[in-house]
């Protein structure tokens, strides 16, 4: 009767309990990262924090505390008496924010470049690929902090002097990508039939460059966020009115001994959602890894 | 209108950059073709055969403007070709790829790709389709049928499509601005036996069906014979013979051309 059983063996493989957890595994950077975004997103419609509030009354208290309005501070207080947790919640937003505007900005320059050095060839090539040599030979967080060192602090001015360099990942990306799709046949037939240049790129070669470039723009947004807490670390970032986790940081270097939590906790914050960003990556480039 | 006289390809010459001697020292330019003339004359189909590296696929890149030659005319119907952007000469020459797969975009729909061809040359597009989705669908499904294909191919993408329904969906998109000259690059040397037989068949009915002048390049003779008038052997970059596809096949002049047919005839016993 054994054989009965395996002659009605089910022909979908049963899917394995390892492959279950490996799957639930690779899922937590992607859901962490996600919780971040929604953190920092709706976070600071519910919970209340001013920069400049802060009770003198409650300085240096250690997270899990009760603070003299009644209420419990998670995190702990800083120096100042503010909420820590308030802080890390709209440091969130900030980093979230600064990482989205410096990928979108530094992508479109990147991608706008590339395709075009890569497609074109020519001169165009010559010029992008020199100008990338040379800003290649800088150190970016050097370039970033002379940037912001020279301009008054704003957010603009961040988002501009961490996108002086992050567009060069992009541009390399996509142009050593143009320039293979563009021996493509089905681009060489484009050509051949009249297809306009613009309507070329934008149909046969951009869809194609998408999917990499989507992988390419979280290391380069976890890089950004990285940038953005060392310029603020330096006080070089934001201006101290905005919330910022290397501002938050910096400020409890002082208490590292005795109240370790100001720096700590901001910068596990920062950790975390680096490393699953970097995990998000990943995943992401495997995946287009695949269907290439 | 231009009067027809074909095309006319006088003293080709095409050079390539070739690799540098070392690091810094010049470039030694490679001759892919060398002073080659050929005809092909309205109506007429032309093929074009040599081995590999012969410069046969580098004249018709030279043709449709994909490689600029380093001297020579090219002319079509009285219009030199040399002028790459002339879009009267992109809409009258269509081309065909060896690799049918790789020839259509892999991300668009048979549709997507064969109506672009109308969206390039509006003035050779057939009323509405560039308005009208309805149109555009029925255009589109009426040239697939031309070329033997169901209607449901032209929603599908090239991954969901065999290599000889590809290289089909390829002469569709070939025929939908109705060119004077077609130009085939090993266009069934990637198809099975039995598929290239009902591709060559479909090209030769095309041809007929439409007047076409067809330039054929192949480096299987087996091909040549059923659907060439004549014959033209590229060997090295230069033309070494060139005749009726009859007169060559049972009396070939030149050594090299006997030596192709002698090896074409051992292949035949062989296989």
């Amino acid at each position: 009767m054994t054989t009965m059983g395996l002659v009605h063996t089910p022909v979908v493989p049963v899917r394995t309990g390892r492959a279950t957890v490996r799957r639930i595994v690779g899922a937590i950077p992607v859901v962490i990262f996600g919780l971040y975004v929604v953190a920092g997103v709706f976070g600071p419609l519910f919970v209340d924090y001013s920069p400049v509030g802060g009770e003198l009354d409650d300085r240096l208290l250690s997270p899990g505390s009760v603070t003299s309005d009644g209420s419990t501070a998670v995190f702990g207080t800083d120096a100042l008496g503010r909420d820590l947790f308030g802080q890390v919640l709209y440091g969130a937003r900030t980093s979230v924010l600064i990482g989205t505007l410096v990928v979108l900005f530094s992508g479109l320059v990147g991608i706008a470049v590339g395709t075009a050095a890569g497609y074109l060839r020519g001169k165009t090539d010559l010029v992008a690929s020199r100008v990338i040599d040379v800003l290649l030979a800088f150190p970016g967080i050097l370039l970033a902090i002379v940037i912001a060192g020279v301009f008054d602090r704003s957010l603009a001015i961040v988002v501009i002097a961490l996108s002086v360099t992050n567009w060069i990942g992009f541009a390399r990306l996509s142009r050593s990508m143009a320039m293979t799709l563009r021996e493509r046949d089905w681009v060489k037939s484009a050509t051949v039939m009249g297809v306009r240049r613009r309507r070329i790129i934008a149909r046969h070669i951009l869809p194609f460059i998408a999917g990499p470039t989507l992988a390419l723009a979280t290391v380069e947004f976890a890089g950004a966020i990285l940038a953005e807490a060392a310029l603020s670390f330096l006080g070089l970032g934001l201006p101290s009115a905005s919330v910022s986790w290397g501002q938050t940081i910096a400020s409890g270097k002082e208490y590292l001994a005795s109240a370790w939590w100001i720096s700590a906790i901001p910068g596990i914050a920062l950790a975390v959602l680096v490393i699953c960003v970097g995990f998000t990556g990943d995943r992401l480039t495997r995946h287009f890894g695949r269907k290439q | 209108m231009t009067a027809r006289t074909g095309l006319r390809i006088t003293d080709l010459t095409v050079t390539y950059p070739g690799p540098r001697t070392s690091g810094f020292g010049r470039r030694s330019p490679i001759t892919a073709v060398r002073a080659v003339s050929l005809d092909v004359a309205p109506d007429e189909t032309v093929a074009l055969v040599g081995e590999s590296g012969s410069g046969k696929s580098t004249i018709a890149r030279a043709i449709v403007g994909l490689v600029a030659p380093s001297g020579g005319a090219i002319e079509f119907d009285g219009t030199s070709l040399l002028n790459q952007r002339d879009r009267w000469a992109r809409r009258n020459i269509a081309m065909i790829f060896q690799d049918p797969r790789s020839a259509l975009n892999p991300r668009m729909s048979a549709e997507a790709s064969i109506s672009e061809a109308w969206q390039a040359h509006p003035e050779a597009a057939p009323e509405g389709v560039r308005r009208d989705p309805r149109r555009r669908r029925a255009a589109v499904v009426d040239l697939l049928a031309q070329v033997g294909l169901d209607p449901d191919v032209a929603g599908k993408r090239p991954t969901a499509l065999s290599g000889g329904q590809c290289q089909r969906v390829s002469i569709a998109r070939a025929l939908a601005l109705r060119p004077r000259l077609l130009i085939c690059d090993e266009a069934v040397s990637a198809l099975d036996v039995s598929v290239q037989a009902q591709v060559l068949a479909l090209l030769v009915s095309v041809r007929e069906a439409r007047s076409l002048s067809m330039l054929f390049i192949t480096h299987d003779l087996g091909v040549v014979r059923q659907v060439a008038d004549r014959v033209a052997v590229m060997r090295r970059g230069e033309l070494v013979e060139s005749a009726d596809a009859q007169t060559l096949f049972a009396d070939p002049r030149h050594d090299y051309t006997k030596e192709l047919l002698a090896a074409a005839v051992d292949l035949d016993v062989s296989s």
